[in-house]
């Protein structure tokens, strides 16, 4: 039963279509406090303004599907939708409670891990069967974008692999104070890549809109452009949960529904973070982001598996 | 079996996505919505044009690096005793990967 509730409510489907509508939001939101504006209101003003998405997806949903001519219709069609699927995959392995978790693996984090990486090559095939000038900038610019943060983002989480086990459930428990005080450079290398990761200022370089159109998203329309882009966020939502879970002790202190609740409390804690980056950074250029990924990241990330490994030797 | 049904239910909301504009919404193509899109202009010219070699090298650098460094990972998921041997070749990896991009620039 809690299988089922995991797989369907949380943190499963309900969940991800929930966050995709509440994340959009905040970072509209956010960015509008820090900019003296309002943001979205007229919809649902009682809500301040949160069904703006909903509102946003509906138009999106009644709007022609176009598919240019020029393309391979089917892959054109299907590779939106295996780039959502491969940006929620995660979820299946991170558990939102003790109970919460819809395919419980010994290997959990390492699974994530290669899921997480393997997102950058469905947006490229994406963006190469646009064929379209922007998209292959866009395309050119994802490539670099992982190849600067996936050796940082690997390094840390191995880094708290060796601290907590491979095993997402047990990643909680063996936290005795959270992974964001016991590794702090873990926490700093995989919060950096995950932006990176996931276009967050300052590294939103491959869909930069005042420069490439949309980059990797340019072709897309209608509900096409729905799946492709809210991956972005899915993506996101996939981080958080792994952030919370890792460096700020997962549903500890409590269990069941509260646990619950504290888990995802803290998976949006680190949403709104990455998101109000957009209101603070102004965008690096992509040699910039590429020095910072072989720099310092690198670096940091690599002194963080030393972090790890003091720690194991000093517990025994 | 939550992981099947999790997949099932994913699957079936991105193809409900996918079919609805297609029953809800209007269809008239004209030519000019099939081209691909070139900021107001007629398209000229490939789309796919030659890559600068500028960032080839942080490609291969990253390829070189994730294979040490993954391969690395997967042993010690394997068998948590060669941990050293791990953390030797990362951090060889790691050095040699930090020196390199250094005379990229």
């Amino acid at each position: 039963m809690s299988g089922l509730a995991a797989a369907l409510l949380y943190p499963g489907i309900t969940a991800i279509f929930a966050y995709l509508l509440v994340a959009i939001w905040l970072e509209r939101k956010l960015a509008a406090k820090v900019q003296w504006r309002y943001g979205p209101l007229y919809v649902s003003r009682w809500l301040g303004g949160l069904l703006q998405g909903l509102a946003d997806a509906l138009k999106l949903i009644f709007s022609e599907l176009v598919v240019p001519s020029y393309t391979n219709k089917a892959l054109f069609t299907a590779l939106p939708l295996v780039v959502f699927l491969a940006d929620a995959l995660p979820v299946m392995f991170i558990p939102g409670a003790p109970d919460l978790v819809i395919y419980r693996s010994h290997y959990g984090l390492a699974y994530v891990l290669v899921i997480l990486l393997l997102a950058t090559p469905a947006i490229v095939a994406m963006a190469w069967v646009e064929a379209d000038k922007f998209t292959y900038i866009g395309a050119l610019r994802e490539i670099l974008m992982e190849a600067a943060y996936e050796v940082p983002l690997a390094l840390s989480l191995f880094a708290m692999i060796i601290l907590y086990g491979p095993d997402p459930v047990q990643a909680v428990e063996a936290q005795s104070i959270p992974g964001i005080l016991a590794n702090p450079l873990a926490f700093f290398a995989f919060f950096v890549s995950a932006a990176m990761a996931t276009s967050r200022f300052p590294f939103e370089i491959p869909d930069a809109d005042t420069e490439i159109v949309f980059g990797p998203y340019t072709e897309y329309g209608s509900t096409l452009l729905l799946a492709s882009f809210g991956a972005n966020y899915v993506a996101l939502y996939s981080f958080s949960l792994l952030g919370a879970l890792l460096f700020l002790g997962g549903w500890a202190p409590f269990g069941g529904l509260l646990g619950a609740a504290v888990m995802l409390a803290k998976a949006m804690l680190l949403t709104i973070v990455w998101l109000i980056l957009r209101a603070i950074y102004p965008r690096l250029r992509i040699d910039q982001a590429l020095r910072l990924g072989w720099g310092s990241l690198l670096a940091i990330s690599a002194a963080s598996v030393a972090v790890s490994v003091v720690w194991r030797l000093w517990l025994g | 079996m939550a992981w099947l049904i999790f997949l099932l239910a994913l699957t079936a909301s991105l193809i409900a996505l996918l079919m609805a504009p297609r029953l809800l919404a209007p269809r008239r193509l004209t030519r000019a919505k099939e081209v691909r899109f070139e900021a107001g202009n007629p398209p000229y010219g490939k789309a796919r044009r030659r890559m600068v070699m500028q960032y080839l090298g942080y490609v291969y650098l990253a390829m070189a690096t994730e294979s040490i460094v993954g391969a690395s990972i997967a042993l010690y998921l394997i068998d948590a005793k060669v941990l050293w041997a791990a953390l030797v070749a990362v951090a060889a990896a790691a050095a040699t990967a930090y020196v390199a991009a250094r005379g990229h620039d």
